[in-house]
């Protein structure tokens, strides 16, 4: 038992203790490859003593030992017997709040597969396990940039359990890196805490497994309609249309890109009130694509945009099999009734103030395709509609038994001098730290055997080609008009 | 670089001798201008042959702008100012240089547009000329008046040697240098003759719009785009030289040649064809003779149709050779033997045409009224867009811009081009209706007209949108000076009685036709004034926020191309991980993955 522990402790977080970088990278390997050959040997003894053995460990200090003695407990079929599992899920939580983010960089396929367990609903509730995963793949990434196989089974643990909120903090990460870069791998040292989270998280660590295209559709498409089911539109929006605008090769279009956008176009109308346009570096195959397949949106969105509430009524209604079909029934729904919400928020470029019953009068609702029945109730769709923000203005009673009135608010409050500058520094601050990320992104790039290999070929061509016969004729005719002939100069 | 000794000489010898007088500013500037101008034509490191044509084609525009100096100077002031160029003018192609007068303008004198050469003008005082700016001479000539007297008086007799010695001989190498420089002088002398001059290039292609006449009026086109089109200038002249050759008026030819000797001495077109105005003339004279001893035999016999017949035949032959106004007499004298309606409207197109030419608009209009009294049925037809069409324009000489419009407007367009395409093309015609009913059409003559409109095959789709166009035009030029109007005043000036402007004014802004928006409680329509700081903050952090986000994208695209996760077509499969097809089943294929690599591998 002491030569357990003696292993199982002999590693102790403090990082000052070894003097250089490259030592402490050769330690953590050794104790990582102790542990594990320790837990193959003495199996018996420590699933008899998990209880003491965890109790004794510091999850900050000792992490990698620490999760080897969870990952072997936490299996449900072999539970071990000298703890109970309520105790066990305690010291689960207590680790993956307190690991030490650079130790697990050398046992990450350990490390990820126990976040799966807990994903895939074995060990805790969705209440506690989503919440809980979302804290360590922060931890281990903080910056939040790097796709990994988890973050999709995170969003689709998060989206069937309806348990979103604690899932937005790694929803809302700006993903800028993908596992399997050409050029990801090179010879940094896992526990240098400079790297960037691409130089870590990778399949080869096994922070993460090996992902394919549908896997990023997929994460992106949920996360779209989680943050739908938080009628967060803006960032739905965002989020659908990384899905349409996903890389394509050989004219490849998914299916998920498809039904994305057909999302995409219903979002778009919630958040702008009017058809969104297609971002230009779409692929040219699926913008045909989307062109066919999701026409019957498309006619829902020009007619939004109008006045014309009638025939957005016979639209919705002539295509209900399509809504059905595409699944999408709350959502065009909600685009209904949002449609005399944003034929109000659009008096706004018409109207310093107009009366209730004038707003009722000329804008109408696509539910029914008539007007409100009374003016009450358009006080309270336009109380409702400062109330939630979608509408800047104020609601003036009218004296004297007149019309109340609806007062328009400017679109966008004036910042001062102090406020505006600080903004820009922040965004001055983004774009720069992007600028690091591209640097990164270059340095990979142009180290990758892709591109040597394409140098190489260019060199050679160049060489081969000699001098070409052309040069020469562009410096010394400026412009010649085929029309009249060459021009002379001077 | 000569032609800064050039300007150097110049400003050299006017500022010393009129050093101190103030009314001399204004020549000293022209004169720089122009040598500032002939300068910027030159190019740098011109051939030595290029020089004496520099100098020449300097000294003319100088001459012509010093000519044209406002003011009653002495002329005395003048002689120590030009004696060079007075001399070079002398020592060049204006050997005949004698004052010109116009003749006979408006009292009826034998042609509009001629030029007699008057011995005695020589002599007359060289204000005289200037009396007459409309009609006044090309202004070398004038100049050369001027100058010639003073030639003996001392102190620049010696500039005149100077002047001698310089001897205009153009070279081919030195044509395109002499062309733009004459060019300059021409159009100096236009702009002194307060004539209109039109510098850039018009869309109009000068052979196509001369297609659209015949008669007449296409020499006096010419001459008209000869004198106002810089770029069209050259061209216009020769094809008016060709034109009048072509004729035999030798007045045209003479006046046409005038032009194009000053503009473009290097062309053929600027040698004077002597040969044929003499013969031209000759023969014109021999038609004359033969032609009113006919008449007289007419007379003589008392036949009154062929007296008719015999005064239109001599009518003709005079407007052909520009005799406007013997024209004008044969062809009314052929009113005394009329015995048809035909013969009347006959007569009376005669002298309409006569009347237009000498752009008598009186006239025309006194004639016209004749024709149109005496029409009956089918004529009335044929003539109809001939007798609208004339009095549109006649109106249009007179001002009366509403009437013209009016009266184009009414033109038939059934009729052929050809019964009046030696006045006008139907391209003019609707040009010249267009631009005046836009000035002058007031509401209630658009909403007359408007059925009308309504029954065109073209206009009848669009004349609800056009009126509605010119209507929000107006209610727009109504806002302009205002950033706040009351809906009354509004409704007053725009909407019918009892009505409210209020819905057209919400659909203008929603089109954006209207930058405005309106208070119903107040009943007020305010304009919309954009705060240029909030504008300048909402773009900074929108374009900053753009880039961010745009830049993120990017970045993120690259990536996934790096690790190759494009959505592939299923044209070339890899069998690679991470190459996923579109009928992939997508659903359930996270779980399915093998498993990774411990770290310690």
């Amino acid at each position: 038992m002491d030569s357990v522990w003696a292993t199982l402790a002999a590693f102790s977080g403090a990082p000052d203790a070894t003097s250089s970088k490259k030592q402490l990278d050769t330690v953590l390997r050794d104790h990582a490859l102790a542990v594990k050959q320790l837990l193959a040997a003495h199996r018996q003894v420590i699933a008899a003593n998990v209880s003491q053995i965890l109790a004794k460990l510091d999850p900050a200090e000792n992490s990698i030992a620490f999760l080897a003695i969870l990952q072997a407990s936490l299996d449900p079929r072999h539970p071990p017997a000298g703890i109970d599992r309520i105790a066990l899920l305690d010291e689960t939580l207590r680790f993956l709040l307190n690991f030490e983010p650079l130790q697990i960089r050398y046992v990450g396929s350990s490390f990820r597969k126990l976040l799966e367990a807990i994903t895939a609903g074995q060990v805790f509730s969705p209440l506690v396990s989503i919440e809980a995963v979302a804290t360590a793949m922060l931890r281990i990434d903080p910056s939040g940039s790097m796709f990994t196989s988890t973050h999709l089974m995170l969003v689709k643990h998060a989206y069937e359990s309806t348990w979103i909120e604690p899932a937005l903090k790694v929803l809302d990460c700006d993903i800028t890196f993908y596992p399997g870069m050409a050029g990801q791998k090179d010879a940094k040292l896992l526990c240098d805490d400079s790297i960037t989270s691409a130089s870590y998280i990778s399949v080869d660590t096994g922070l993460t497994d090996s992902v394919k295209s549908a896997s990023v559709l997929e994460y992106n498409l949920l996360s779209g309609l989680c943050y739908m089911t938080k009628k967060d539109w803006p960032k739905a929006h965002r989020a659908l249309e990384r899905v349409i605008t996903h890389p394509s090769r050989d004219k490849g279009v998914s299916k998920i890109m498809d039904e994305a956008y057909k999302r995409w176009v219903l979002v778009g109308l919630l958040k702008n009130g009017k058809e969104p346009t297609l971002p230009p570096y779409t692929a040219l195959s699926a913008k045909n694509t989307y062109d066919t397949l999701g026409l019957p949106y498309k006619s829902v969105a020009n007619n939004f945009s109008t006045t014309n509430a009638a025939q957005l009524k016979g639209e919705v209604e002539g295509n209900h099999l399509v809504w059905e079909d595409d699944n999408n029934l709350a959502l065009v729904a909600e685009v209904v009734a949002a449609y005399q919400k944003w034929q109000i928020i659009n008096l706004r470029d018409i109207y310093k103030q107009i009366s209730i019953s004038q707003l009722r009068r000329i804008t109408l609702s696509a539910e029914t395709g008539e007007p409100l029945k009374d003016d009450d109730e358009v006080a309270n769709l336009v109380r409702e509609m400062i109330g939630s923000n979608l509408l800047k203005g104020e609601l003036l009673q009218g004296n004297g038994g007149e019309d109340s009135y609806l007062k328009f608010h400017d679109e966008s409050d004036f910042m001062t001098e102090t406020d505006f500058a600080r903004e820009i520094a922040q965004r001055h601050h983004n774009i720069e730290s992007l600028g690091k990320q591209y640097q990164a992104a270059n340095d990979r790039l142009s180290s990758s055997k892709e591109y040597v290999r394409h140098m190489v070929r260019e060199q050679k061509r160049a060489e081969k080609d000699g001098t070409d016969p052309g040069v020469g004729f562009d410096s010394q005719i400026e412009d010649e008009d085929l029309m009249t002939g060459i021009m002379a100069h001077g | 670089m000569y032609a800064y000794s050039v300007f150097y000489i110049v400003t050299f010898r006017t500022s010393d001798t009129r050093a101190g007088l103030d009314h001399l500013k204004v020549p000293l500037l022209t004169v720089t201008q122009v040598a500032q101008s002939m300068n910027r034509l030159l190019p740098i490191g011109a051939e030595d042959g290029n020089i004496e044509s520099h100098v020449h084609s300097t000294l003319v525009s100088l001459a012509l702008s010093m000519a044209e100096v406002p003011g009653t100077r002495p002329q005395t002031s003048f002689s120590s100012q030009v004696p060079v160029i007075a001399g070079e003018l002398e020592g060049l192609d204006f050997k005949h240089a004698a004052a010109t007068e116009r003749v006979g303008t408006n009292a009826g004198g034998r042609s509009h547009s001629s030029w007699r050469i008057s011995d005695s003008a020589v002599s007359s005082p060289p204000s005289r000329s200037r009396q007459v700016p409309h009609y006044s001479l090309p202004a070398a000539r004038r100049t050369s008046t001027c100058s010639r007297p003073q030639t003996t008086s001392s102190g620049s007799s010696s500039a005149s040697r100077t002047a001698e010695s310089s001897v205009f001989c153009p070279s081919n190498s030195t044509y395109a240098m002499a062309t733009s420089g004459s060019l300059l002088g021409f159009f100096t002398q236009m702009s002194n003759m307060n004539g209109v001059i039109v510098k850039d290039q018009p869309k109009l292609d000068l052979d196509l719009y001369l297609q659209n006449y015949t008669g007449r009026t296409r020499y006096d086109r010419l001459i008209l785009i000869g004198k106002c089109s810089v770029p069209l200038c050259v061209d216009a002249l020769k094809t008016a030289v060709t034109e009048a050759k072509a004729g035999t008026d030798v007045s045209r030819y003479r006046e046409a040649w005038d032009y194009i000797r000053v503009a473009a001495p290097n062309e053929p077109e600027a040698q004077r064809d002597d040969a044929w105005i003499e013969s031209a003339e000759r023969a014109n004279k021999a038609e004359t003779a033969r032609l009113e001893t006919e008449l007289k035999g007419y007379k003589n016999n008392l036949i009154k149709e062929s007296i008719r017949m015999g005064n239109e035949d001599l009518g003709r032959h005079f407007e052909n050779i520009g005799f406007l106004n013997e024209a004008a007499e044969a062809y009314s004298r052929m009113r005394q033997d009329v015995s048809t309606t035909k013969h009347i409207i006959d007569c009376g197109m005669h002298l309409v045409s006569v009347s237009l030419q000498r752009r008598d608009w009186a006239m025309v209009l006194n004639n016209l009224g004749k024709i149109t009294g005496v029409q009956s049925g089918e004529d009335d037809k044929s003539s109809q867009a001939y007798t609208k069409i004339v009095s549109g324009i006649a109106l249009l000489g007179l001002g009366h811009y509403q009437d013209a419009a009016k009266s184009f407007l009414l033109t038939d367009f059934s009729v052929p081009s050809t019964t009046h395409s030696h006045i006008a093309s139907p391209n003019d015609v609707a040009i010249y209706g267009g631009l005046l009913a836009l000035a002058t059409m007031e509401r209630k003559d658009l909403q007359t007209l408007r059925n009308d409109y309504m029954l065109d095959i073209y206009l009848q789709r669009h004349i609800t949108a056009i009126y509605a166009q010119i209507r929000s035009k107006s209610i727009v030029q109504y806002f302009v000076p205002f950033s706040c109007v009351t809906l009354d005043s509004m409704n007053e000036a725009f909407a019918q009685e009892g009505e409210s402007i209020e819905d057209e004014l919400v659909a203008m802004i929603r089109e954006g036709t209207l930058k405005a928006r309106l208070d119903a409680k107040n009943k007020l329509l305010i304009a919309v004034v954009p705060d240029p700081r909030l504008e300048m903050q909402k773009n900074a952090l929108e374009v900053a926020r753009q880039y961010e986000q745009e830049a993120k994208e990017r970045l993120r695209r690259m990536s996934l191309m790096a690790a190759g996760l494009e959505v592939a077509g299923s044209k070339k499969q890899h069998g690679g991980q991470g190459r996923a097809g579109i009928d992939e089943a997508w659903y359930d294929d996270a779980k399915a993955l093998p498993s990774g690599v411990e770290a310690q591998d």
